[in-house]
């Protein structure tokens, strides 16, 4: 009972604390850290989904999936960013420099199949028919209710 | 003059955009159809109206402005909304496909008022939206003047006449629904345009490779990731932008209009692509045009935003007309939606907040008479506001995401959400976003670093939004109505 509060209570704690964390790195100038901290309030918003107890699978691993890739990308792209900076890269991918390369169509490549195609995979454990039938019987019953009452 | 062709591409343009408004009027049958389109579409229409609402003239003409001015660091501002627009389907979808089936809401205030049990959210969430939507619809008069003038080479008051006569012309009749309809319609055009984009500009440079290097050996630091902007900027947009473009209204209202709970599954497929292609006719058009003014084949502009024109200039003559009618579709499908939410907010949902309600037909002939209203005035404004559109147009989007982020993403998902801390989360979301704007614009204030004042306010709502709920309790839990506690359940 306690764990399921936590698990009602926890993400949005979590999201409010990430995200004065992140203010506090954007107005100190802490610009990597901020960028790290960016990916996790993303992250955590998809932690929304697992609030719900017969969709805590998905939201966790939605979650997990979106904060994991973006911090790959962000210290990938600041990485080669740093290391050619100034500079033409001495080797080029897809005919961009390394660091957009990964900031642009690996990023959205990867965030895509994260989240729109991850959405449409797992979607009967997200919105199921069997969600739809008992909301409508749970609706059913509250109109009943209050035509007897 | 324009060419016949330009002349046939626009008339038809303009044609199809009203028959799809005038066939729109079958629909509305009750104010909710008027407002929110209610049920009334598929997955395809309801996916490519929520892109193409979402790209607007900014996409064509602004974005590409700013890569030419700033480098491939631009590409943050459209790369993380892009990647944050499913949001809106994974944690709000869901919950307001749902309230259609047990409530007659037609707007998110609507939606709101009875999540909340409270008139003075409605009033907040209405009035911080109609604010927003002014301001961006300012922002598209002259730009939608431009681009027509440009292409039929007509006078600037003429082209915005003609322009917003016709969005008026349709959304008076068909509400939302047309709104919804057209922006299918002018997705599909932008669609066409951008892919046609891409490949002129890569056969006039020589592919992405060429392009890239030849304008990386005048200046190195415009093909990186960052280019001429800092880190705290592109991530001010990440943050910023991106969590607010999950909570815009003319995304965010298109779940009121899904026929089917099932097409929520699609219509976030073709939403993201079609989001997506903004975001490839960006870079192509940006890049194009610093690689025009890297090889010395054209003189550097004398604004960013006239990166576009230096390109229209080298590109075939006949596909000039259709790159201006693409912009234009753009403009168009997000002005439509525009005032369809802010006419909502005013004849719908701010009488609504102060306990007058009007009847299905008084609501949707007020709703025209105060489309032509609202129109006519952002117009007024558009034309004559000059500096003044710029600095109201600033707070457009995010103004959104602090407003809607926290009362209803947060608070549709969340139970513990309490009617005070959304009233907190609004109040802090009018009294930043404007104190800000009057701050920076006016005072000439600016935060360390390069931070945009919209982190602040999103950031300080979203706090203020879950702290207040611990302390508080009303409008929470159990004293949530039943039904509506079953939507945040399911």
């Amino acid at each position: 009972m306690v764990e399921e509060r936590y698990w009602e209570n926890g993400p949005y704690v979590l999201l409010a604390i990430a995200t004065l964390a992140t203010l506090a790195a954007f107005l100190t100038n802490n610009w990597w850290v901020c960028g790290i901290l960016v990916g996790l309030d993303i992250a955590l918003i998809y932690t929304i989904v697992a609030t719900n107890p017969k969709k805590r699978g998905v939201g966790v691993l939605v979650s997990l999936l979106a904060f994991v890739s973006w911090s790959i990308f962000w210290v990938l792209t600041t990485y080669y960013w740093a290391m050619f900076k100034g500079t033409i890269p001495s080797f080029m991918i897809a005919g961009m420099h390394p660091g957009f390369f990964v900031q642009f169509p690996v990023a959205f490549i990867t965030y895509f199949l994260i989240s729109p195609l991850l959405y449409a995979l797992l979607f009967s454990k997200i919105f199921s028919d069997e969600d739809w039938n008992e909301f409508h019987r749970k609706i059913a019953d509250i109109k009943e209710e209050e035509m007897g009452g | 003059m324009a060419d016949l062709f330009a002349i046939t591409l626009v008339v038809l343009y303009f044609v199809v955009s009203a028959a799809l408004g005038i066939y729109s009027r079958k629909w509305i049958k009750t104010s909710e159809h008027f407002y929110g389109a209610n049920k009334l579409f598929g997955w395809i229409i309801i996916g490519i109206a929520a892109s193409a609402a979402a790209v607007s003239g900014w996409t064509f003409i602004g974005g590409p402005g700013l890569l030419y001015m700033l480098g491939g660091g631009s590409m943050w501002m459209y790369f993380a909304v892009a990647l944050c627009y499913p949001i809106a389907w994974w944690v709000l979808g869901k919950r307001i496909r749902l309230f259609v089936e047990v409530r007659p809401v037609a707007t998110l205030p609507d939606i709101a008022a009875a999540r909340y049990k409270s008139n003075a959210v409605r009033v907040l969430l209405a009035v911080g939206i109609l604010l927003g939507v002014f301001a961006y619809l300012a922002t598209q008069v002259l730009a939608g003047g431009f681009v027509l003038s440009g292409l039929l080479g007509i006078s600037l008051e003429t082209a915005i006449i003609i322009t917003f006569g016709v969005i008026i012309f349709y959304t008076v009749i068909g509400g939302m629904a047309a709104s919804i309809i057209t922006d299918f319609f002018q997705g599909l055009v932008m669609l066409f345009v951008i892919i046609l984009t891409v490949i002129l500009v890569l056969m006039m440079t020589g592919g992405v490779g060429p392009m890239l290097l030849t304008i990386a050996e005048k200046d190195p630091s415009f093909i990186d990731p960052l280019g001429k902007a800092s880190w705290i900027l592109v991530l001010s947009w990440a943050f910023g932008l991106g969590i607010s473009v999950g909570a815009q209204p003319h995304t965010v209202t298109k779940f009121l209009a899904m026929r089917d709970y099932k097409d929520l599954r699609p219509s976030l497929i073709v939403a993201v692509l079609g989001y997506m292609a903004g975001a490839i006719v960006w870079f192509f058009i940006g890049y194009g045009a610093t690689w025009l003014v890297a090889t010395g084949q054209s003189a550097p502009p004398t604004r960013p935003d006239e990166a576009t024109i230096i390109l229209l200039k080298h590109l075939p003559v006949w596909s000039y007309a259709l790159l201006y009618a693409g912009a234009l579709a753009a403009i168009m499908s997000t002005s439509s939606a525009f005032i369809s939410l802010g006419v909502a907010a005013l004849v719908r949902d701010i009488p609504k907040g102060f306990g007058k309600e009007l009847g299905h037909r008084e609501q949707i002939l007020y709703g025209r008479i105060a489309t032509i209203i609202v129109t006519v005035a952002a117009l007024i404004f558009g034309y004559y506001g000059g500096e003044l559109v710029a600095l109201i147009g600033a707070l457009g989007m995010t103004y959104f995401g602090a407003a809607i982020f926290p009362s209803l993403t947060i608070g549709l998902n969340w139970k513990r959400a309490t009617r005070e801390a959304a009233i907190v989360s609004l109040l802090l979301a009018h009294i930043l976003n404007i104190g800000f704007l009057i701050w920076t614009k006016v005072l000439g204030g600016k935060l360390p670093f390069g931070v945009q004042t919209y982190v602040v306010s999103l950031g300080v709502a979203i706090i203020a939004m879950i702290i207040v709920s611990f302390l508080t309790k009303s409008a929470a839990e159990d004293d949530i109505d039943p039904d509506v506690k079953i939507v945040m359940e399911t």
